[in-house]
């Protein structure tokens, strides 16, 4: 019974999930299948202020309507931030060594796109852009705590692990190639308007870098690097009341580079801007000629300080993930994780995850309910639920780790969905 | 033109016309606040060019100069045209002419009948004599004409012909027409004791003395007869003794347009003056006698009379100089200045009428004391006798729903990708008012038939007067205006091809007000509007 558990446990891992990653350590597998093949696509959003129905209409052009961004003010602090994590994946591994003396190896291969949009911004940029300059009238709207990266990459990525004494060490390099790529860093400036609109008065400094301009097609190749994920499985028990032993995983993903290729523009800003209308020394002066000199067709020119064509070397966000997985009883499946996303604007993520068996254990073809728990990230709760299908031969998951985002959009963020299917070849 | 009103007009259109505003699905609506004008509104500005003014006080003034008289006399020193006929009949008996003497050579004289003056000299400025001789020499002949009154650049008008041989029953006839442009006719006769009289010298000569024969058979048959016609003879100068006569102007009434923006309301002056000031182009002495004045405001349809001390006066005015020194004009005029002011005469009430037309009845006799220049009375065609009313309000004023319209015209032409942008809101006005009045706007826009299709600016869109302390305002009063903007009014004002720009002004205090040179109101134009952020 308890290998027949320990089956379905390793059938299902695999497709485990957590906040939104891919744990490469679910490529270990122990089950009698020489090949599975898969695939894995996940969209994941969240924001600490932007909700869902502002995220919505953005994405598909319909425009948020005036309320949606309005019920975004009472959630605004000092320092916001929303994410957004995409990805693609079509995988195949493979037993090398199964069954010889202690040591069991396998290798996988994975393509894979990566696509993350991670943004920091203050109070008063996101009311400057969400509704304007007017209410901020007679203050100045800072815009100095403002970060802005989007980024995709597509990954080939080969895998090999290692098991001895059930311990497992797993390791897998990456052929990075950079597609698109934007950063944006405030370092000060503000947005200054007269108490009665009079005159508005702005001040930047940053950068801001992005990949080849020319290039229009979303998989084009503007850059290259390199990546390395990694993890260390060892025997953990947790529960020890029962009769299951837990795992106890450390993973490192996508630690790695890419340099964006020399086509990339950099926009270095510094300067300011002065506009108070079209001055005339009396009304009756105003005329066609005096609008046409003083229109302000020099605003970019007064905050480029220079533009610089050439390569820029990027650290891609890794995670650094720590996975507590654990059968609690014949029905049910734990996994506790903490997971944090580096050179990104989350915030340390704590998740749990209950996999539990619907159907009697006797059944070939196990029927799972997935329910998900997360503190942290982008936001601060997620709570999501899925279903999952696995029989020895195929393995199908679908679920959505925020739950609470789509019950009420116009006040809830959140967003994730994930789709995985598996076939097994024996 | 009103020029002040069509820029105010100008400044609503470039705001309001970014207003045209398509619903648009992608982005989100923000609300923004946009400078869009930064300037100021001086009462000097308002009026036309130079109308207003300060004093040494820094006090506004209301300055108008009007020209009302501009009398030109020359019609009344014409030279009359004058045809001067003159036959030379021959002997009544044979006479045996020899060849080499003149047949005939006569001087003669002819006054022109010219009326209420002795002219001495005459500088034509236009005009011909026609000259036509008949001969019924049976010889060919030459005849010579010489107007010795006449010369130009120092030379005599002499006109020397060839006549064909002629006979009674068929004279030669020779014609001929000089213009007489240019010329100075000297009219004092061949004796230069007279006045209005030119002089001539006819000759008449054989062509050749010696064929068919030496002499000439001259008798009664033998007529040569010379008609002189002077036509059309405008004189640019004339000189010698005006006599004395009354003349009165044919016109009566002379436009006064400083009120001419004002459409309707009350404008109220504590004082105001006028200065009659006369200009006497003419070598002449004048007495003048200002019968009435009347100010006549043809929308209201009333009138007032100018009473004042100086309607019974007699205004004497010196002749003028000649002085050919002068580069442009060789005259130094006569001058006279008289004044009326609010403790002479009504003239407040006059003011108070806000007139557009002025109408007068003067009187000028020339010489009036008879010939007291010996004869060099002069007069230049083109110039005369001016009058101008010369006017000077303090702007010490009440206004009570004074109104002042204008109409311009514009062309919006077609909106650009960022206007579209924009999905309503207002174009506020801030006004920072020094003026002791609050002025009221409003635009009306017109189609292409005339028809007013819209109004641009809230009702009762008012800018509120300054508080003056001490009959002085020391801090502006401020206020807002506004003009909303929505996608109807926006397509209204495409349509719109004129508009009809109207100030209305009230004091709000019930003492008159002084305005000073250092008023102004302060404009800052706004836009306060919902604009379509659309991030690509």
């Amino acid at each position: 019974m308890r290998g027949v558990f320990s089956i379905l446990f390793l059938c299902s891992t695999l497709l485990s999930v957590a906040q939104s990653e891919f744990f490469i350590a679910d490529f270990t597998s122990k089950d009698s299948s020489k090949v599975k093949a898969g695939v894995w696509v996940e969209q994941s959003f969240n924001s600490n202020v932007i909700n869902n129905s502002v995220l919505f209409n953005v994405a598909l052009k319909n425009g948020p309507t005036y309320q949606s961004m309005q019920n975004m003010k009472p959630r605004l602090t000092n320092s916001n931030s929303a994410g957004y994590i995409g990805t693609e994946r079509l995988f195949a591994s493979f037993d090398i060594n199964n069954n010889k003396d202690s040591v069991i190896t396998n290798g996988w291969v994975s393509v894979y796109t990566d696509r993350q949009v991670s943004a920091r911004f203050g109070e008063d940029a996101l009311r400057l852009i969400a509704f304007g300059n007017r209410e901020l009238a007679g203050e100045k709207a800072m815009i100095d705590n403002l970060s802005l990266l989007l980024q995709q990459t597509t990954h080939l990525q080969f895998g090999y692990t290692i098991e001895k004494n059930q311990s497992v060490l797993g390791i897998a390099p990456s052929l990075v190639i950079g597609n698109k790529y934007l950063n944006l860093e405030s370092e000060g400036g503000f947005l200054y308007t007269s108490p009665i609109g009079d005159s508005l008065y702005a001040e930047a400094a940053g950068y801001m870098s992005q990949s080849d301009t020319s290039s229009l097609l979303v998989f084009d190749p503007n850059g290259v690097g390199a990546a390395l994920s990694f993890f260390y499985t060892v025997n953990f028990d947790l529960f020890k009341k029962n009769e299951y032993q837990g795992k106890l995983t450390a993973e490192v993903n996508n630690l790695g580079f890419v340099v964006w290729n020399k086509n990339t523009l950099t926009y270095h800003i510094d300067g300011n801007y002065a506009w108070g209308g079209f001055k005339a020394p009396n009304l009756f002066d105003l005329n066609d000629s005096i609008i046409d000199l003083q229109r302000p067709n020099d605003v970019q020119t007064s905050f480029i300080d220079r533009i610089e064509f050439g390569t820029r070397n990027q650290i891609l966000p890794f995670t650094l993930s720590l996975r507590y997985q654990e059968q609690y009883n014949e029905k049910v499946f734990l996994t506790f994780f903490l997971q944090q996303r580096f050179f990104s604007q989350a915030l340390p993520f704590l998740g749990m995850n209950q996999e539990i068996r619907m159907n009697k254990t006797e059944k070939k073809t196990a029927v799972m309910l997935n329910f998900f728990e997360s503190v942290g990230g982008y936001n601060l709760i997620g709570l999501g639920t899925g279903i999952s299908v696995i029989n020895k031969q195929i393995g199908l998951r679908l679920g959505t780790r925020n739950l609470i985002g789509l019950t009420n959009p116009e006040y809830f963020s959140g967003f994730n969905v994930h789709l995985g299917f598996q076939y097994k070849f024996y | 033109m009103f020029k002040g009103l069509k820029s105010i007009f100008l400044v609503v259109c470039l705001l309001i016309l970014i207003g045209s505003c398509k619903k648009r699905k992608e982005g989100w609506n923000i609300d923004a606040l946009i400078p869009v004008i930064d300037s100021k509104l001086d009462l000097q500005h308002i009026f036309e060019d130079d109308l207003v003014k300060a004093d040494e006080n820094q006090l506004l003034n209301l300055v108008y100069e009007n020209e009302i008289l501009n009398l030109k006399l020359a019609d009344d020193f014409q030279i009359p045209d004058t045809t001067i006929t003159q036959d030379n009949p021959g002997p009544s008996f044979n006479l045996v002419w020899d060849k080499k003497n003149p047949l005939i050579s006569d001087t003669n004289e002819s006054k022109f009948e010219i009326t209420n003056a002795n002219l001495t000299e005459a500088r034509i400025a236009s005009g011909k004599i026609k000259f036509k001789v008949s001969s019924t020499i049976t010889e060919p002949t030459i005849i010579t004409y010489n107007l010795s009154s006449a010369f130009k650049d120092g030379k005599q008008l002499i006109i020397t012909k060839n006549a064909p041989a002629g006979s009674p029953s068929n004279p030669a006839i020779i014609e001929d027409e000089i213009d007489l442009s240019g010329y100075l006719l000297d009219l004092r006769g061949k004796d230069k004791n007279d006045y209005n009289t030119i002089s001539y010298y006819f000759t008449v000569r054989f062509a050749d003395e010696l064929l068919p024969d030496t002499t000439y058979i001259y008798n009664q048959d033998d007529v040569v007869s010379i008609v002189n016609s002077f036509e059309a003879i405008q004189p640019e100068f004339v000189k010698g003794v005006f006599l004395t006569t009354t003349e009165k102007p044919d016109e009566s009434a002379s436009d006064f347009d400083a009120f001419s923006q004002i459409t309707s309301g009350s404008l109220e002056v504590k004082k105001a003056s006028f200065a009659f000031n006369f200009e006497n182009y003419i070598g002449v002495d004048l007495q003048g006698q200002v019968n009435a004045l009347t100010a006549i405001n043809t929308k209201t349809g009333k009138s007032q009379k100018l009473t004042g001390d100086f309607l019974t006066q007699s205004l004497n005015l010196s002749r003028a100089k000649e002085d050919y020194s002068l580069y442009q004009i060789p005259i130094i005029p006569g001058t006279a200045e008289y004044k009326l002011d609010e403790s002479n005469s009504n003239i407040t009430d006059f003011i108070q009428l806000m007139p557009d037309q002025v109408n007068y009845d003067l009187d000028f006799t020339l010489n009036p004391l008879g010939n007291i220049s010996g004869g060099n009375d002069f007069l230049f065609a083109d110039y005369g006798i001016k009058a101008f009313l010369n006017m000077r309000i303090p702007l010490n004023i009440k206004a009570n729903n004074l109104q002042l319209v204008d109409t311009v015209d514009f062309d919006l032409g077609e909106a650009d990708e960022g206007t579209e942008l924009i999905e309503g809101g207002y174009m506020r006005v801030h006004a920072e008012n020094y003026y002791p009045f609050e002025a009221k706007i409003q635009i009306y826009t017109l189609n292409a038939q005339g028809v007013i299709i819209d109004s641009l600016m809230e009702s009762n869109s008012v800018i509120d007067a300054g508080i003056p302390v001490n009959g002085k305002v020391v801090s502006p009063t401020k206020s807002v205006v506004s003009a909303p903007i929505n996608p109807a009014k926006t397509d209204l004002l495409y349509q719109a091809e004129r508009a009809i720009v109207k100030l209305t002004f009230n004091t709000v205090e019930s003492d008159f007000q002084d305005i000073y040179s250092y008023y102004t109101s302060k404009v800052d134009v706004v836009g306060d509007v919902k604009y379509r952020l659309i991030i690509k």
